[in-house]
């Protein structure tokens, strides 16, 4: 008689871990996980220690630190111009300066868990660059349109390195090198559309005098992230 | 031949546990290896994941995924292996370790050597 398979963790707290390990390494993550396992609050304990230097680990490895830069700069700079563009005045507060920096940060956190998580119908994350995306859009429309399609065209340029799994023979930066020639991300794809609705509404903006940009943009997100949704729940 | 960056400790550790474990060097085994080396301080499984990413990016190591196995609840083991440029750099820090025992040793004498192998033997049990 076959012996009995030694008992994991249940499938519910393997589903909730497994969501927070990066795809890329989550095959060998989790299943180490699972072969340490020997109770729930153990298995608990252990994933709060591994998961964030796992997805430190992977964003350390997909995010580039230069093109990062840029894109902060791009951010911090179109939030910079659009408020010079809109209201000079504001720009003499110092706070306001400093203030720029919470959409530039935020954006950055995403695009860097984006890059780590392989932004392909991983819905939570677009909920997380969707947020982003809002509270850009709150704090300053033509700045966050000017940031998302500037940082749409940086990513186009430096395709941060995708999963490859079947090529792990290789060290990282050759898998890098490879994957330069990937085709456009679901999110840089989805920062373009977005960014093209706001310049329309602005445009309708400026010409009709009514603002329906927030509540517009508002509606594209909450429509895209439904999308993602039920394409993931169709996969 | 191309020159490996120095290692850090830690690096070193990891890379020591591979050498051992040969062809059964992935996630677990090395913790428990470099966990082994380490003594008395702990190592976190997160951190040998995040040195091994590091290990594998300077090109030192090369990593592929086993078969699938149930204890693991079905999931493939990323297997670690070294190469040439690894064992390079391995066998210059173990080369630099030789000479500071023995420069230390000579300074503070042969007395001084033996306590700390006593502590080493007294926590390996």
């Amino acid at each position: 008689m076959a012996e009995p398979l030694p008992s994991g963790p249940s499938k519910v707290l393997e589903a909730i871990v497994g969501l927070l390990v990066p795809p890329a390494c989550r095959e060998e993550v989790m299943g180490d996980l699972h072969e340490k396992y020997t109770g729930p609050a153990q298995y608990l304990l252990l994933a709060l220690q591994v998961v964030p230097c796992v997805i430190v680990g992977r964003i350390r490895r997909t995010t580039d630190a230069l093109v990062l830069l840029t894109e902060a700069l791009l951010i911090y700079g179109s939030f910079l111009a659009a408020i010079w563009y809109t209201d000079k005045t504001r720009l003499l507060d110092p706070w306001e300066l400093v203030r720029l920096a919470i959409p530039t940060g935020l954006n950055l956190i995403a695009l860097a868990l984006e890059h780590a998580w392989d932004f392909e119908a991983r819905w939570p994350l677009m909920l997380i660059r969707g947020g982003a995306i809002g509270i850009s859009i709150a704090f300053n429309t033509y700045g966050a349109c000017a940031s998302l399609a500037l940082v749409s065209a940086v990513e186009i340029l430096f395709r941060p390195g995708a999963n490859l799994p079947e090529g792990a023979a290789g060290p990282a930066l050759w898998l890098k090198q490879r994957s330069q020639s990937a085709v456009v991300s679901m999110g840089t794809k989805f920062s373009i559309a977005v960014a093209t609705v706001i310049t329309l509404e602005a445009i309708i903006q400026a010409l009709t005098g009514v603002r329906p940009a927030i509540m517009g943009a508002a509606i594209i997100i909450a429509v895209a992230v439904g999308m993602q949704f039920n394409k993931s729940r169709k996969e | 031949m191309a020159r490996p960056d120095s290692l850090g400790q830690f690096e070193q550790l990891v890379l020591t546990a591979i050498l051992t474990l040969r062809d059964d060097a992935y996630g677990v085994s090395i913790h428990s290896k470099a966990a082994e080396l380490a003594k008395p301080r702990d190592v976190s499984l997160g951190a040998i994941y995040v040195t091994l990413d590091r290990l594998e990016d300077k090109g030192l190591v090369t990593s592929r995924l086993s078969d699938p196995r149930p204890e693991r609840g079905g999931r493939a083991k990323r297997c670690y292996q070294l190469e040439a440029l690894g064992e390079r750099a391995l066998q210059e820090s173990a080369a630099t370790a030789k000479r500071i025992w023995d420069v230390t040793t000579e300074i503070w004498g042969k007395e001084w050597a033996k306590v700390p192998r006593k502590q080493w033997g007294k926590q390996n049990g």
